[in-house]
């Protein structure tokens, strides 16, 4: 037994002890690696729930996952490598299979420990073996897998698998959210935002967009889609929120027209976008217009600019530059008009022109196209007014009618033209007859091109030889200066102008004076009733002392036919002075005569004073008021001036009596001077081969005429009863005319020209010449005899008035100085029997200066009212006188001295008027030495414009002052001649020939420009003032009433409309005193100036406004 | 040009604000604005209180013009600033100011170079309202007489449209002070048809547009008076 080794035995058992081991260790380390992997996976599950669930901040999940990674850490280390590095030696796993195994009964145990401390302890090697066999048989017997702990692996490793699934199943449930949890898991230090709910898509974001055109900003909404959003608008600082609603998951927020940049977001739920930028680009616009218009030559305007804006208003023809300043650089610009045509401008930078012609009325817009190629929008369009030139307005204004042609064969034409460019020129347009073409005939024109001018121009038809009862048809006709479209013309109606003969105007005047004496004696014939009919009621007033209603009723009828009677006697004016126009034109009558004739019509248009019209209202209203007093009175005045009227009436009908007669003879004069210068005219005209077969015809007229010449003659003598010498010697022309039997004289020579008899009748036709050229002077000398009478007999009367009233002045003066020394105590029976001779002479002599007055209008009632003071200061004195009161009767005998005296003065110049009127220095002479002036003032003027526009033209300078020396001279000559006409007839009545100083000062002024050699155009201007106030000085006479219708036009200029409503002008430049001041104030003059104009303007408006109110 | 972009809202609360702005939301659902328009540009009219010299108060009634701009912001859809400027007839920026307005007491006194200027701005789209505030009339005729020498002051009637609109005064002119007790008169002088000068005499609106501390008016008196000067500057603006 002894033999048996043990080596063997033992390391089996060894081995499958350690072998044992290994298994437990692996099996303890499987397990620890399984609660390590599970705890890891639950830690995982909870973190990323976390995740999921609050979006951790990076320290949470920093703090989260270090701790879970260190749990998990300690685990592995713990339950994974620890068995390894602790594991048990053989004994203890021996000792743990015996105590597995409870039949083994230490061997296992003891085999080991005998085989470890055997030899030492002294036990036997074979039983130490033994035991070891034994114990190696007993172990190999055994199942030791019990003793692996493989279980506990197995459930760990189930929970990791099931963890692990768990995992798997929720990432595929929720996999976004998980995985993204996941990724934000991984790193643990980055912060992550949490998703929105609501997504925003927005359409179009940040933009450019042309200025003015429309935005659309679109969102689109997914996530989370609420029900309204907002835009957000930004321009400046503000942000503006606007609501907007969502549909279907999309919005829109619109603009109509984006004109500025701005800034916008947009906000819905939880999302809000960034902000986007729409930048707005501007299109290009016009910003400033100007156009400078150079207007056609003939409206004489000057080019100007207009910068207010596009609009052209200019009249057709008008060139225009129109210059536009854009908002930006341009690359182009057209202009396009209404009828789609258009215009390329030229283009510089900023800046475009255009040159167009305004030939009609258009519209055009303006499009412009800037450096990027935006085109402007919404173009303004501009209208082009083409201002058509209005064809010239004409209008004459004298005669305006038809007329008759005067003796002096001249029609003087007063025209007014106006035009909007200025009148260029006008002419007449006549015929002769109605078969005739028009001929023209230039009216000339002080300025050719005014825009309105007011022109006289006496047309003299003598050239035309006219006869009496031809016609001449007559028109205006008016040019404009227009040069695009042609002038535009414009014409008067057609008047005609008749030659009348002398002998029918004679007729028609005698008839007219006929008819208005008549007239006028009716109307004394009623006022004297109704003067006799005042007395009356007068009379039976003082009696019955008390104002009945019958005597308010007459006096009713007395004032109405008073009335009535002025009415009439204001129609034998009128008639009169349409006669005396009438007269005037036809050269009937001399100057004198008619002067006489103005005079007479004077004093009949005085007749009714204002004093009678008061006098008249007077009464009436003490009538209305029963005022019985008061009706006394005013009936008291009332006769007075009745009578006065009566007076004036009878004075007026006396005189146009005593000029009738004067007329006629004069008229008749003048007839048969035409008469004698027709024949002479035949006479003179027989030879002309041209015209004499022609001639019968007016000899034959000539020959009627001459017939009626004779009858009307013989009518005039047989009416002239009243002044028989006068009658005689018409009555004796007349008889030469039956026995020379000149109408039938006339009447062979018209024979004899129808004949052919061409000698006979020249000869005939020249005696019969010369006789009526000798009856004529006869007649004239018998019209002269005549007035001669006449004003001898009326200078006696007033010689023998004015010696009269000299003695009763100086018996005065006597009385007067007497008077002196009487007292109460004295006698006054003398001296006031002397003052009763006195006032009876006073008196006879009112009488004789009444008596007077009817034959010459010369004694003025000035006069008579002189006279009138005379008498009363006279009574006065006698008064005085029987009273006692010598120093009182002596001053107011002075009085009564001192107006004899100025009557008696007056009476002189009454005399030496009358003297005058048939003197060299008469008035018609000096009309005569007035016109012959008029005449050399004429080629002064002709040869003054000559000599200028000669020196425009560049002539020799020197001669050019020789010459205006010269003329200087010469109107110097005129002056003088004019100033001694002032001269000669006096104070009294230079008034007829206008203002004759100014005419002289202006004359001055021309002379002085031609010796300062200053003259030009102000000296032209100034010389044809000068020869039109001339003019004007003769015809001041004939033309009465001229002053008076002016002024009537200027009042009207200043009628204002009342405050009720708006004035139609709105009062803007109505009143032409406010415009001439505006204008004065535009001429640029300096600001002293015009303050001083300025004053003076306001200072006639408001003469003119207190005139108004005054009215 | 478009672009179109996709963004993410910042993070937080959308939990705790859902079922809040679910409600505001709903709460708010019907009181949706009118579709917006971009903002009107800041613009605001003001009266320029015009000074003068010759000695009148130009300045008196402070109180007046901002007043009346208030009562036309409040009235009218005119955006009124809250201050008046003021401003010299030969100021640099006076055709910046449409309307100006001319008050005070005693004298008015303008240099020529004032009086083409003055000319020049009414005559070109500007407005003067003058309001005599007692004892200016002599003055203010004889300076717009030399401002518009060609023109006269003529009183508008009832009937004229400034009369009309947006307040209707159909007796014309209010009468706001007593003055000299005669009737309100307004004149006006006209420039190519168009109404550049509004002058109110015995009436005094300016006074009616003071505090109404002031004078103690009565408030339909300020009413009146607001509503005609209201009247005038919606003429001014709108002719």
């Amino acid at each position: 037994m002894s033999g048996i080794s043990a080596n063997d035995p033992y390391r089996n058992l060894l081995r499958r002890l350690i072998t044992l081991r290994k298994r437990q260790v692996a099996a303890r380390s499987l397990y620890g690696a399984g609660l390590t992997l599970g705890c890891a996976l639950s830690c995982f599950v909870v973190l990323l729930f976390l995740e999921t669930v609050l979006y951790l901040s990076p320290a949470v999940k920093v703090a989260v996952e270090g701790a879970a990674a260190l749990s998990v850490t300690g685990l592995a280390v713990w339950y994974c490598f620890r068995p390894f590095f602790l594991s048990p030696s053989p004994e203890d796993v021996a000792l743990q299979v015996e105590q597995a195994f409870g039949g083994l009964q230490q061997r296992l145990i003891s085999a080991l420990q005998l085989r470890g401390r055997g030899k030492d302890a002294g036990y036997s090697t074979p039983l130490v073996n033994a035991a070891v066999v034994q114990a190696n048989e007993v172990l190999a017997e055994l199942n030791l897998d019990p003793l692996v702990p493989r279980a506990q692996a197995l459930r760990t490793a189930a929970l990791c698998g099931a963890l692990g699934l768990a995992i798997l199943v929720a990432f595929v449930i929720l996999p976004g959210p998980l995985t993204a949890a996941a990724g934000r898991l991984a790193y643990p230090t980055t912060a992550f935002v949490r998703p929105p709910e609501t997504y925003i898509s927005v359409h179009p974001g940040s933009a450019e967009i042309i200025g003015g055109e429309p935005l659309a900003i679109t969102a689109t909404l997914t996530g989370l889609v609420p029900l309204r959003a907002h835009v957000l608008l930004r321009e400046e600082d503000a942000w503006t929120p606007l609501e907007l609603s969502v549909r279907n998951g999309r919005t829109v927020h619109r603009i109509p027209a984006v004109t500025r940049s701005f800034h916008y977001r947009l906000r819905a739920n939880d999302a809000i976008t960034p902000v986007f930028t729409v930048t707005a680009k501007p299109r290009p616009m016009v910003v400033q217009i100007r156009h400078d218009n150079r207007y056609p030559a003939h409206t004489g305007l000057e080019e100007d600019r207009n910068v207010d804006g596009g609009d052209i208003v200019a009249v057709a023809g008008t060139s225009t530059a129109l210059h536009i300043q854009s908002s930006l650089p341009l690359s182009g610009a057209e202009i396009v008009f209404d009828d789609s045509s258009a215009s390329m401008a030229k283009v510089e930078g900023r800046f475009a022109s255009f040159n167009l012609n305004v030939r009609q009325n258009r519209r055009y817009t303006i499009a412009l196209r800037d450096t990027h190629d935006i085109a402007s929008a919404n173009p303004v369009e501009y209208r082009i007014v083409a201002l058509q030139d209005h064809p010239p307005e004409i209008r004459l204004l004298r005669p305006g009618k038809d007329t008759e042609l005067g003796e002096d064969m001249r029609v003087p034409l007063f025209v007014e033209a106006r035009d909007d460019f200025g009148v260029s020129r006008i002419e007449i347009r006549y015929r002769l007859s109605d078969g005739e073409a028009e001929a023209p005939l230039a009216f000339p024109l002080d300025e050719p091109g005014a825009g309105e001018l007011t022109q006289t121009y006496v047309w003299d038809l003598s050239s035309l030889d006219l006869l009496p009862g031809d016609r001449v048809v007559f028109r205006l006709r008016a040019y404009d200066g227009n040069t695009v479209s042609g002038p535009g013309i414009t014409e008067t109606p057609a008047f005609t102008i008749r030659f009348p003969s002398l002998l029918e105007i004679h007729r028609q005047a005698q008839r007219a004076h006929e008819e208005g004496l008549d007239r006028m004696t009716a109307i004394r014939e009623e006022g004297e009733a109704v003067r006799e009919r005042l007395e009356e009621i007068a009379q039976r007033l003082l009696k019955e002392r008390q104002m009945q209603w019958q005597h308010g009723k007459e006096l009713e009828t007395a004032i109405d036919d008073q009335a009535n009677a002025s009415e009439k006697l204001g129609k034998v004016s009128e008639k009169l002075e349409e006669t005396l126009g009438r007269l005037q034109q036809s050269g009937l009558l001399g100057d004198e005569t008619l002067q006489k004739l103005n005079q007479i019509q004077e004093l009949l248009s005085e007749i009714e004073s204002p004093r009678l019209k008061e006098a008249m209202e007077e009464l009436r209203g003490a009538m209305q008021r029963v005022d019985s007093k008061a009706v006394e009175e005013a009936l008291k005045a009332f006769r007075g001036e009745q009578e006065g009227f009566q007076r004036s009436l009878e004075r007026t009908i006396a005189l146009l009596r005593q000029l009738r007669t004067e007329q006629a003879l004069e008229a008749l004069a003048q007839s048969l001077e035409a008469l004698s210068r027709e024949q002479r005219r035949v006479v003179d005209n027989i030879g002309d081969p041209r015209v004499s077969s022609s001639l019968a015809g007016p000899q034959d007229a000539i020959a009627r005429r001459t017939a009626s010449f004779v009858d009307e003659l013989a009518q005039t003598a047989g009416k002239m009863g009243e002044y028989p010498e006068a009658s005689d010697e018409l009555g004796r022309l007349a008889d030469r005319f039956e026995t020379q039997r000149i109408p039938e004289r006339m009447r062979g020579v018209s024979h004899d020209l129808r004949r052919g008899a061409t000698g006979t009748a020249r000869t005939r036709g020249a005696r019969i010449s010369g006789d009526l050229e000798r009856f004529a002077k006869e007649l004239q000398a018998a019209r002269q005899a005549f007035v001669n009478r006449q004003k001898e007999t009326l200078i006696r009367r007033l010689s023998q008035l004015t010696h009269n009233l000299l003695g009763l002045s100086s018996a005065q003066e006597q009385t007067a100085r007497k008077a002196v020394g009487i007292s109460r105590e004295s006698d006054p029976a003398p001296l006031t029997v002397e003052q009763a001779r006195i006032l009876a002479g006073a008196t006879r002599l009112a009488n004789h200066l009444m008596e007077a007055a009817h034959r010459t209008y010369f004694v003025t009632p000035e006069t008579g009212a002189a006279l009138g003071r005379a008498l009363i200061k006279a009574r006065e004195t006698a008064g005085h006188i029987q009273a006692g009161a010598g120093s009182r009767a002596a001053d107011t005998g002075k009085d009564a001295m001192g107006a004899l005296n100025d009557v008696a003065m007056a009476l002189r110049r009454a005399i030496k008027d009358v003297s005058a009127s048939g003197s060299s220095v008469g008035l018609e002479e000096m009309l005569q030495r007035m016109q012959a002036l008029a005449e050399q003032q004429s080629d002064l003027n002709a040869g003054s414009e000559s000599a200028l526009n000669s020196r425009r033209q560049s002539a020799g300078e020197q001669g050019l002052q020789m010459s205006l020396a010269q003329m200087a001279a010469r109107q110097r000559a005129i002056q003088q001649a004019v100033q001694e006409i002032r001269r000669q007839i006096g104070s009294g009545r230079h008034a007829l020939l206008g203002d004759l100083d100014n005419i002289a000062s202006e004359m001055e002024a021309v002379i002085q420009e031609m010796q300062n050699r200053r003259a030009g155009s102000r000296t032209l201007e100034r010389q044809r003032r000068i020869l039109s106030r001339l003019l004007d000085a003769q015809r001041s006479i004939r033309e009465r009433g001229r002053s008076r219708e002016r002024r009537a036009r200027r009042g009207s200029d200043l009628a204002y409309q009342g405050p009720g409503s708006l004035p139609p002008n709105l009062g803007e430049a109505d009143n032409p005193l406010r415009r001439r001041l505006r204008d004065a104030l535009d001429a640029g003059f300096a600001a002293e100036y015009q303050r001083l104009i300025r004053s003076y303007f306001e200072s006639l408006m408001l003469d003119a406004l207190k005139r108004e109110d005054s009215r | 040009m478009e672009t179109e972009a996709k963004y993410i809202s910042a993070p937080g609360r959308s939990a705790r604000r859902g079922v809040g702005c679910a409600l505001f939301c709903l709460l708010t659902v019907g009181a949706a604005r009118c579709p917006a328009q971009l903002p009107d540009p800041p613009a605001s009219f003001t009266m320029a209180r015009l000074k003068f010299g010759g000695g009148g108060d130009w300045y008196n009634g402070p109180t007046e013009i901002p007043n009346l701009l208030a009562f036309i912001r409040s009235r009218t859809k005119i955006h009124t600033a809250k201050r008046e400027a003021r401003v010299e007839i030969m100021d640099e920026d006076l055709f910046a100011y449409p309307v100006l307005y001319l008050t005070g007491h005693g004298n008015i006194r303008f240099t020529e170079d004032e009086v083409m200027r003055l000319r020049t701005y009414l005559e070109h789209g500007g407005f003067l309202f003058a309001n005599d505030d007692y004892g200016l009339d002599k003055a203010f005729r004889r300076e717009i007489g030399r401002t518009f020498p060609d023109k006269e002051l003529v009183e508008l009637p009832p009937s004229f449209g400034i009369f009309q609109y947006p307040f209707p005064f159909p007796d014309g002119l209010p009468k706001i002070h007593e003055h000299d007790a005669k009737r309100p008169q307004a004149f006006g002088i006209f420039h190519n048809g168009r109404l550049v000068v509004f002058y109110n005499y015995e009436c005094d609106l300016g006074d009616g547009w003071n505090d109404a501390a002031v004078h103690n008016d009565p408030p339909e008196k300020r009413d009146a008076a607001l509503k005609m000067g209201t009247n005038v500057v919606v003429w001014a603006l709108t002719h």
